[in-house]
């Protein structure tokens, strides 16, 4: 500082005021537009669709028949596949969350070389296509195959398997994530007050942890209950969820009314889950005494550290570590043996499933290259579109209105933009069939021009978008935004080099998930993909389908083709991603 | 050019049955500093962040040279406001940070301001890097550089610890002279608001009790409450026989009772004035301060020598000292 002066200069004769540009009208401008153009998306390209496929299962000549219900709720398979799809939902969550709570503690609370590629490691499976997941775990326990002994090629517990598989990193990540920044002193206390470590856990560390581990135990049912792909390949028609029923209703049997029926089924089972995730997701945001990660951390010995007195829970963090490394393991040997299959021809080895991939033989009207690249121009587009429309929504959604109305304005867009992670993917894309013919009375026929793809798949990823940058957006304290008007900046300069600003941190990390839930897409683009033009998880579908073992020698490869190309597109992302800006995944 | 004029605000905070601010009106002429010394309750950001155009104002106006800024936008105003926390961007470095306000021709204005507040050489650090005492100087260096024609800071040291926000009280009150920057500054802290202020105001409960310079203040508290608020601890009528020594410490006729600060009377057992009865001893930079109760006036806080040795029950001597005495009407 300089010293201090005795005189006094002139005060300022006037402000000197700081640069001032863009007008309120143009800011208004903005917003409603913000609001509109995510509206006007998801109006056409959502709940039109849906409305479209629900409306031919209640509406006869004209008038509203739900005989449909009783009809279909009187049929046995019904209930079985309601009952299926609860049970495989229920049983895989409740695994999925007992393992992933040790992984949490292990993989975020604890220090340990090798970290960074094990978190890494979990990560795969979730971003992998259902397609992909469902060919692996298929090629891990045919007859033949590594585990083939075990039979359980086609039961339910493949099906659970291969979910747990699925969705063990959502509960380490979501888990561990916040976790890490729980502030440790709460459970000091406890333990400086003579509780023992697994009392501290108990009645202490648990109660603050239980929010974020309600929050992901529910995001993991969804993603179960509305499994697609995976459940397609590994059930066979014997074993199902509801979405794979609608699309069976759907494709095979040709009844539109039991698929509408079932849609709404599905959106009621999906709207509890979300609501139960939305409780969890509000509490966790205002419980938690949250500290920055290096405190929270600590190394992870296999050996007590000397000086540390026994019983001081080391055993307890041994016990977790035991348990992930075995996780860890049964994750791997599906990729690691996906990727061996896919080397094995006849009875040696060899590269000649890949060398196949540029081949269109066999009936196969496209080659494999040629799909990847539809996929990866597909995914582009899908992935801008997701990002200007989930961007916009979260934007939107992350403004506190002094008013009482517009924040349940605000709120009420948040959970309708949340809507198309529930509803069945299946639905969207038959939708599209019925209502694209000729959308708003226009004669274009969108169906047969392939801009269906890349906006079905958008629809998809917007939720992922808005989840992913949301929380960034939150987390920004208004106070910051006023400081910056004290300067000078206007509201719209704000919104630019504060918010966004901040925002863009998290971008990497939605453009990431935003782009492998376009490539791994199956439920809507099955219906969608033009049969000439298909994009890589709906080619696999049908090297698949198809018999002899080239055919299935392919699918592998282009399975191991999709799974590098998704993990390593996700794994580009994620190093953009700023510390603590990953939202809710 | 008349400076800032407040007059009757009111601000309200929905839910709240009684006014964060009640009807307080201050003028603030070009250059002052003005304190407002806010030493209880909550509501204390609630008048800066009006005067900022943050809050709306539930009644009476803020006026800038006599016109009303009640249509002027926050970022029109050319009011800066320096926030407790610094509310530095993260994302952004220190020479960032303090360039916001400015034009991008202006870089070389932000560098003087952070020399202004001795960080030269920390243009390219990143924010998170800095310690509390250096973000607070950033956030006063970021609030400068557009020259606001009005500077309001929301207790911008009471997170620091206390003898850093010594310091730093100093340092502020040399770079808002400097610059001849008009400024207000909220602190629940006398001595912060004594050392960096031309005048304080003292409030209670969203009143305004009293506006004066602080040797003025520290001389004529205009009420007991008042009195309170800047650390006087017992009041005696001049009129007792318990005042008598005390009397002669006031001009003749100020007031009907004499206010007693700590310090009033200093433990003297060679020309002792008064007698006391010892309570217990506390030590404050090394100094002996003894709790003493004097008869006629009550439990008072005296300075002793360093090491004193007295139990409860003692008697000790007591002289007293003009500069902790106050009249009041």
């Amino acid at each position: 500082m300089s010293a201090p002066t005795l005189t006094r200069p002139a005060p300022a004769a006037a402000p000197s005021g700081a640069p001032v540009r863009g007008g309120r009208g143009g800011l208004a401008w903005f917003w409603v537009l913000a609001v509109a153009v995510p509206l006007a998306f998801l109006g056409l390209f959502f709940a039109w669709p849906v409305v479209a496929m629900i409306s031919r299962g209640f509406v006869v000549d004209g008038s509203l028949d739900l005989s449909g219900f009783a009809d279909v709720f009187s049929r046995p398979r019904t209930w079985r596949i309601v009952g299926l799809t609860i049970l495989q939902a229920t049983v895989a969550t409740t695994i999925a969350v007992l393992l992933g709570i040790p992984g949490a503690y292990v993989l975020y609370r604890r220090r340990w070389r090798g970290r960074g590629l094990v978190r890494a490691l979990v990560t795969v499976p979730f971003v992998l296509p259902t397609v992909v997941v469902g060919v692996a775990f298929r090629s891990l326990l045919v007859s033949g195959g590594p585990l083939g002994f075990l039979h359980l090629d086609g039961t339910l517990v493949a099906i659970v398997a291969a979910l747990v598989f699925f969705d063990y990193a959502v509960v380490v990540r979501g888990v561990g994530g916040m976790w890490e920044r729980l502030d440790p002193r709460a459970e000091q206390a406890a333990r400086a007050l003579g509780a023992s470590p697994w009392r501290a856990v108990r009645t202490v560390t648990r109660p603050a942890r239980t929010p974020p581990i309600a929050s992901s135990a529910s995001l993991v049912f969804l993603f179960c209950a509305t499994a697609f792909g995976t459940v397609l390949i590994l059930g066979g028609l014997q074993f199902g969820t509801i979405e794979t029923e609608i699309w069976v209703q759907t494709t095979q049997f040709l009844d539109l009314r039991a698929a509408a029926v079932l849609s709404v089924v599905q959106l009621v089972i999906v709207g509890v889950a979300l609501t139960l995730a939305g409780r969890a997701r509000a509490r966790r945001e205002r419980a938690l005494a949250l500290s920055s990660a290096a405190d929270a951390v600590r190394p992870l010995t296999l050996r007590r550290v000397p000086g540390t007195p026994p019983r001081d829970g080391h055993g307890l963090a041994l016990a977790a570590a035991g348990v992930t490394a075995l996780v860890v393991v049964l994750l791997c040997l599906p990729l690691v043996n996906l990727v061996v299959r896919s080397l094995r021809v006849g009875d040696g080895w060899g590269l000649d499933h890949y060398a196949a991939l540029g081949t269109t033989g066999g009936g196969m009207t496209v080659s494999v290259w040629a799909a990847t690249l539809t996929s990866l121009r597909t995914a582009v587009v899908a992935t801008g579109l997701a990002l200007v429309v989930g961007g916009l929504v979260a934007l939107v959604v992350s403004r506190r209105p002094r008013q009482m109305a517009g924040r349940r304005a605000v709120a009420g867009l948040d959970a309708l933009f949340m809507l198309p992670l529930g509803v069945s993917a299946v639905t969207v894309g038959f939708g599209f069939l019925l209502s694209m013919h000729e959308p708003l009375g226009l004669p274009i026929d969108l169906r047969t021009s392939g801009v269906l793809v890349p906006i079905a798949q958008a629809v998809v990823a917007v939720p992922l978008v808005v989840r992913t940058v949301l929380p960034v957006l939150r987390a920004i304290d208004p106070r910051l935004k006023q400081a910056a008007a004290t300067l000078g900046a206007s509201p719209g300069r704000v919104l630019r080099s504060v918010d966004l600003a901040l925002a863009t941190r998290s971008v990497g990390l939605a453009v990431g998930f935003a782009f492998a839930a376009s490539l791994g897409e199956f439920g809507a683009t099955s219906f969608l993909a033009r049969p000439d033009d298909p994009t890589l998880p709906v080619l696999i579908f049908r090297l698949i389908g198809r018999p002899g073992p080239d055919s299935y020698g392919m699918a592998l490869a282009a399975s191991v083709v999709l799974a590098v190309l998704t993990a390593g597109i996700v794994a580009a992302c994620e190093r953009l991603r700023a510390p603590g800006s990953g939202g809710d995944w | 050019m008349t400076g800032l004029g407040l007059v009757d605000v009111v601000v309200r905070y929905a839910g709240m049955a009684v006014p964060a601010v009640d009807r307080v009106s201050v003028d603030v002429a070009p250059g002052e500093v003005l304190a407002l010394l806010w030493p209880s309750g909550c509501g204390k950001s609630s008048l800066l962040r009006a005067v900022a155009g943050l809050e709306p104002l539930a009644g009476g106006s803020v006026t800038w040279d006599g016109v009303s800024v009640a249509d002027v936008p926050v970022h029109r105003r050319g009011f800066g406001l320096v926030f407790q926390d610094g509310q530095l961007f993260t994302h952004r470095d220190v020479l960032g940070n303090v360039a916001y306000g400015l034009r991008a021709s202006e870089r070389d204005r932000a560098r003087e301001q952070l020399e202004l507040v001795g960080l030269a050489g920390y243009e390219r650090r990143a924010v998170a890097t800095l310690s509390g005492g250096e973000r607070q100087r950033v956030a006063l260096a970021r609030a400068l550089a557009p020259s606001p024609r009005l500077l309001l800071l929301d207790e911008p040291l009471s997170a620091l610890d206390r003898s850093l926000r010594e310091r730093l009280a100093v340092d502020l009150r040399a770079v808002l002279v400097a610059t001849g920057t008009t400024a207000v500054f909220v602190t629940h802290d006398q001595d912060e608001a004594f050392a960096v202020a031309d005048r304080v105001a003292v409030l209670d409960a969203g009143r305004l009790l009293q506006v004066d310079t602080p040797p003025d203040l520290w001389r004529r508290p205009a009420s007991r409450e008042v009195a309170r608020f800047l650390g006087y601890e017992a009041f005696v009528p001049a009129s007792s026989a318990a005042a008598a020594p005390l009397r002669d410490l006031v001009p003749p006729g100020s007031g009907a009772v004499l206010a007693l600060a700590e310090g009033a009377f200093v433990v003297d057992p060679v020309a002792p004035v008064a007698k006391g009865t010892v309570l217990g001893i506390t030590s404050r930079r090394g100094r002996s301060e003894v709790r003493v109760d004097v008869p006629g006036i009550g439990p008072v806080t005296a300075l002793g020598p360093v090491g004193a040795r007295w139990a409860a029950g003692d008697v000790v001597g007591l002289g007293v000292d003009g500069d902790a005495v106050a009249a009041l009407d």
